[in-house]
């Protein structure tokens, strides 16, 4: 004891903190779960050096419960470095805190972390100190035998291996099962990665509630499986690009994991209803679903409208491919839903071919809460589905339409009336719409970024509208808008000046060396026509392209004699150069 | 440890919607206080529980001075009735707010007394005031050396020379 007033209180000894926002390698505060002081490792440290009375400074004894609660407030690695040293009772509340989550920067960070860890004559077990490690800095420098050496940190409970696509499957298998608290693991891009490394996670870490298998394209439902069984804590599931995962699984995660909060299946080409039903059936707490790609997925995947249309008669449907989907759904009995999904903030559902205005009616109806609504490629989607959407009300924030080839002013600017909270909006490729869309979506509050490529209906008046937008809007996508006029985008760029994306590849006008100068260099995957086309402006690129067409447009205003105007300011954001070139 | 004594039932009257309590200081300080006032304080909370299991009523005797008493009153009263970010003050929005503006006043004391307000916070089980104390006590301290860290808060250094020069404590943070 090196405090002489024991107190009442209890440290609390929860160390896995409660994770609700935040999961796989956030950067979020600093959340010390550090809540005891360390002990030291040899018998020799423990004893204090001399049986003295304590000094009479009130800090000499502080309980170590203060203590802490005083360091954690020190982020910096520095500062609590200098607590270290300060006495024996700071060092022992101070160590943890530091070796709680090392920032790695680098494969040498990492190498001089090992060899702490490794000697013989340290003060503290350092690994036992270690709750988080971000390795993707690290990434594929990352070495079996370095990794094996992990083994030590066994109260590890988050860590981080983007990238580190070097790892065999058998030492990731082999180490894993020493990490029994693990809460989160990331193996994005880990390629090597099979059921087995699953299976060692789905058998020893059973408090996990994260995990990200973006791109491990050898796991299979086998595993997965498993882990649903195992890890009834499970809320973020990321499998993005397993392609080889069934229904089942999925299935048996939305039943066995009652927390689950985001799953992503992006590209997992065989899902089919059965199992994204199982999620809407199951799975009450989801508050995000990513689905693109699941080109499988019909409108039985989703809940059904509570009040079922008539089956539309062939002669009124004015886009007669919508049939297609129709054949491929089984003899699913529409979904019922007792109760909506309060919770999902964020459905994606890109290049979901075969869904339609009734899947998007239905979804809608019960998950009235949606915040990010991706519907890009479901171009079977028509007017109707824009209605529905616009019960979101002011819940939407991110809408992205693009394909939507049927949808047309009429539903626009019903959408932008309702969904008054939109913050970004896609309508790419939507090739009914007009001028008087943009009118509508621009008188929008919120609006910062707006995507209208190849609208192509759309003329200079679609610009001079945008321009009301000018305290928010930062990105604007105008490629094969092919109308559109240098003058327009020059008004553009004077209203706009948080402006740092705009895009207008394709746009006949600004084929110029002049104007092209300022863009950026084109995807080196790109052929000679589409690097002709390329213009795309960003970040200080539209600063240029926006002095420059000043300096441009004043110049050729001097030509024209105007009662010796020659130092105005012109509405707001006019602002006129004194050295300005005249050009001829 | 405190002990619990009985009092006269004249001294605290147990009646009515703003019930009394009497706390009594390690100076030998009675200060009557309104209950709700010291709901704040868990340790308080508890005590007072367990007067409504035995339906006997007692003074609560506090192992601090009258001085750090009344100063953890003043704290308590400031947020009567309000909701804290108590549970997790790291939680609150960085920056600016009222409450950290106010608790920064409030604690502009001097080093002892800040420590001693700190335990009583401890002791009594009000988080948020330990939270504001810790905060303000990692300012002092914030970007100092070692031995300035212990001159500000007067803490001896009781490393043995091996243990002060020893490599294990260079690591990379």
């Amino acid at each position: 004891m090196f405090y002489n007033q024991p107190s009442p209180a209890q440290s609390t000894t929860s160390l896995s903190e409660n994770d609700d926002d935040e999961l796989l390698n956030q950067s979020n505060f600093y959340e010390p779960v550090v809540s005891s002081p360390a002990t030291w490792s040899s018998r020799l440290h423990a004893i204090p050096s001399t049986a003295r009375q304590p000094p009479h400074s009130p800090a000499s004894h502080l309980p170590p419960e203060i203590l802490i609660n005083i360091l954690k407030h020190l982020h910096a690695p520095r500062d609590i470095h200098s607590t270290l040293l300060v006495s024996r009772a700071w060092c022992e509340c101070s160590v943890e805190l530091l070796w709680h989550k090392p920032t790695i920067a680098d494969f040498n960070t990492l190498f001089k972390i090992m060899q702490v860890l490794s000697r013989e004559d340290r003060s503290f077990t350092y690994a036992q100190f270690i709750r988080r490690l971000n390795l993707l800095s690290v990434g594929s420098n990352m070495a079996d035998n370095v990794f094996a050496r992990l083994s030590q940190c066994t109260r590890l409970e988050r860590i981080t291996l983007v990238g580190c696509s070097a790892l065999s499957d058998d030492v990731i298998a082999r180490t894993l099962p020493f990490f029994p608290n693990l809460v989160a693991i990331d193996l994005s891009g880990v390629e090597s990665v099979t059921d087995r490394t699953v299976l060692a996670l789905a058998d020893n870490c059973h408090n996990l509630q994260g995990i990200n298998l973006l791109g491990c394209k050898k796991v299979t439902s086998v595993s997965v499986r498993a882990l649903a069984e195992n890890c009834p804590l499970l809320r973020r599931v990321k499998l993005s690009g397993l392609v080889e995962l069934t229904n089942e699984s999925v299935s048996e995660l939305a039943i066995k994991s009652s927390l689950l909060l985001e799953v992503d299946l992006n590209g997992c080409k065989k899902i089919s209803d059965q199992a994204v039903r199982d999620v809407w059936t199951h799975s009450v707490n989801m508050r995000e679903m990513r689905l693109s790609q699941c080109t499988e997925l019909t409108d039985t995947a989703f809940p059904a409208p509570p009040n079922p249309r008539e089956p539309p008669a062939s002669g009124l449907n004015p886009f007669p491919n919508s049939a297609a989907s129709k054949v491929t759904a089984l003899d699913l009995p529409p979904l019922r839903l007792p109760r909506t999904f309060e919770h999902l903030r964020m459905l994606d559902l890109t290049n979901c071919l075969n869904i339609t205005d009734d899947a998007v009616e239905g979804i809608v109806q019960f998950a009235p809460r949606i915040r990010n609504l991706v519907l890009s490629k479901c171009n079977q989607l028509t007017d109707r589905a824009v209605e529905s959407i616009c019960m979101l009300g002011k819940h939407l924030h991110y809408l992205h339409l693009g394909h939507a080839s049927a949808i047309t002013d009429r539903s626009v600017k019903t959408l932008a009336r309702a969904c008054t909270r939109l913050r970004y909006i896609d309508l790419a490729n939507c090739n009914l719409l007009t001028d008087m869309s943009v009118f509508e979506l621009a008188s929008l509050p919120k609006l910062r970024r707006i995507g209208l490529v190849r609208v192509s209906n759309l003329t200079d008046e679609a610009i001079y509208a945008l321009g009301d937008r000018h305290a928010t809007l930062e990105r604007v996508h105008l490629s094969y808008c092919d109308q559109i006029t240098v003058m327009a985008i020059h008004f553009l760029l004077q209203k706009l000046h948080k402006l740092n994306h705009l895009s207008l590849t394709g746009v006949p006008t600004f084929r110029r060396q002049e104007l092209q100068q300022f863009c950026r260099t084109p995807p080196t995957d790109f052929n000679t026509t589409q690097r002709a086309q390329f213009c795309v402006y960003s970040g200080d690129g539209v600063v240029k392209l926006r002095r420059y067409l000043m300096d441009l447009f004043n110049s050729i205003t001097e030509i024209v004699p105007t009662d010796g105007e020659d130092e105005s300011v012109d509405g707001e954001g006019f602002r006129v150069y004194d050295d300005m070139d005249v050009e001829d | 440890m405190p002990t619990i004594v009985s009092v006269d039932d004249s001294t605290v009257p147990g009646e009515g919607s703003s019930r009394l309590l009497l706390l009594v200081s390690s100076d030998n300080k009675h200060i009557v206080v309104e209950e709700d006032i010291m709901s704040r304080s868990r340790f308080i909370s508890k005590q007072v529980e367990g007067f409504e299991a035995t339906s006997q009523r007692h003074a609560i005797l506090l192992p601090f001075s009258s001085f750090v008493l009344n100063k953890v009153i003043e704290y308590c009263s400031h947020y009567r009735g309000y909701y804290l970010l108590e549970d997790d003050p790291d939680a609150a929005p960085p920056g600016r707010s009222p409450v950290r503006e106010w608790d920064q006043e409030f604690l502009d004391v001097d080093r002892n007394m800040l420590l001693r307000i700190i335990k009583a916070a401890h002791y009594l089980e009000i988080k948020s005031l330990v939270g504001s104390c810790a905060r303000a006590i990692a300012d002092m301290i914030r970007g100092k050396t070692t031995e300035e860290m212990r001159e500000i808060l007067g803490v001896e250094n009781d490393f043995t020379p091996e243990e002060e020069h020893s490599p294990s404590s260079k690591c990379t943070g």
